[in-house]
């Protein structure tokens, strides 16, 4: 009876074995890649990193395109700078808009998918952009500000010796 | 030396941010939703406001600037915040109720301290008027004397209504998130529907594009008025 069981707990741990060889055999890569993800968690990271891709082309193929476009009409039909000032505007538009729809698909990424790393990545960049841009700006500003008061200031003495040089009427 | 002095209109700009979201923040914590939806919805509803802000204003100006060149408009920048509501709310249906809330409530009070910027700077400025009150403006912007002071009118009338929509949502049992939404609404559409008459530019003409759109939400919330069961 014990020589029964044992035998049969044999016959089941070499089937086992040989179960996972063969699936070793099969998938090599899928099993030594991830042990800890199942099947369900590999399709949705697939699903996700799909997203995050399509979320990076429309953060920036619109700007490329914009660009390349522009330089184009400059170069090849000769626009005028007040043509070429309407493309640009209508780009924007678009630009503005696919910028706002790759933001909203990171962030579905971020919602249904939170474990994916290309999404996390993602989310910290675009967040990272969002903040230098506004810095930046602000220090422009700043620094535009400094520049024209410092200007204004050393042309300050100006009126007196302008008559003079005839610089002023 | 040359000293910077920071702009009235970036400072009542940015504080309109700051206190808005801040308020968001704030009643959304209270309702335990969790801290990185409110990153995610308060990040996407910044660049939605600032986007439709300015394609507001380049769309009421027959497209003639650009986005960059064009002006921020207040009325768009609250389009933009409902469309960026709306766009995350079929991202996460989970908290529906709870974001739109703190959203249309924070409207009123976020218009109501830009409001307060555009006073300074001159901009969105008021019919003649040489009654008390009236305000001069001598800068880059404009060169006039005698002015309503519609920026100032509109940024307290907005304020009242932020306050009393609270008032309401705190004072309703039932239905509450619904109904304060169709109130605030329909409070924020007549104050700006009406206030727009006493505007410069509205002069001469019959109905402006602000109107149309304050008419748009004034439907709406009579719809969701008869949604929550009220009528």
């Amino acid at each position: 009876m014990l020589m029964d069981r044992f035998s049969e707990i044999r016959l089941n741990l070499s089937e086992r074995i040989t179960i996972t060889k063969g699936e070793a055999g099969c998938q090599p890569h899928t099993a030594m890649s991830n042990p800890y993800q199942t099947p369900e968690e590999e399709k949705n990271n697939k699903t996700a990193n799909i997203l995050c891709i399509i979320s990076l082309i429309l953060e920036i193929a619109p700007t490329a395109l914009a660009e390349g476009y522009s330089q184009v009409m400059y170069r090849a039909l000769d626009a005028s700078v007040s043509q070429m000032g309407h493309i640009t505007s209508i780009f924007e538009y678009i630009v503005g808009l696919s910028a706002l729809a790759g933001f909203a698909l990171m962030i579905y990424v971020r919602v249904k998918y939170p474990k994916n790393v290309f999404g996390k990545v993602l989310m910290i960049l675009y967040i990272s952009l969002i903040v230098l841009t506004l810095v930046t700006v602000a220090v422009l500003l700043i620094a535009c500000t400094f520049a024209c008061g410092e200007m204004f200031d050393s042309c300050r003495g100006l009126g007196l010796i302008a008559p003079f040089l005839e610089l002023l009427p | 030396m040359s000293r910077f002095t920071p702009s009235p209109y970036g400072i009542a700009f940015v504080s309109a941010f700051v206190l808005g979201f801040g308020f968001v923040c704030l009643f959304l914590r209270k309702r335990a939703v969790p801290g990185r939806l409110l990153l995610y919805s308060a990040s996407f509803n910044t660049c939605s406001i600032l986007y439709f802000a300015k394609l507001y204003t380049c769309i009421a100006g027959g497209f003639e600037k650009s986005l960059w060149t064009a002006g921020f408009s207040s009325l768009g920048g609250a389009v933009g915040m409902l469309v960026g509501i709306i766009v995350f709310d079929l991202i996460c249906p989970g908290y529906r109720r709870d974001f739109f809330t703190a959203y249309i409530l924070a409207i009123p009070l976020m218009y109501s301290i830009s409001k307060i910027g555009c006073h300074f700077a001159g901009c969105c400025h008021g019919i003649v008027y040489h009654g008390p009150l009236a305000v001069s403006y001598h800068n880059k912007l404009l060169s006039a004397d005698g002015l309503f002071p519609v920026q100032l009118t509109e940024s307290i009338v907005f304020f009242l209504i932020f306050l009393i929509s609270l008032f309401f949502y705190k004072k309703l049992s039932h239905q509450r998130g619904l109904r304060t939404i169709a109130f605030t609404m329909l409070l924020c559409s007549i104050a700006k529907f009406s206030l727009e008459y006493l505007r410069a530019e509205h002069v001469g003409v019959i109905l402006s594009m602000n109107q149309c759109v304050c008419i748009f939400f004034f439907l709406l919330s009579g719809f969701l008025f008869y949604k929550s069961g009220r009528i």
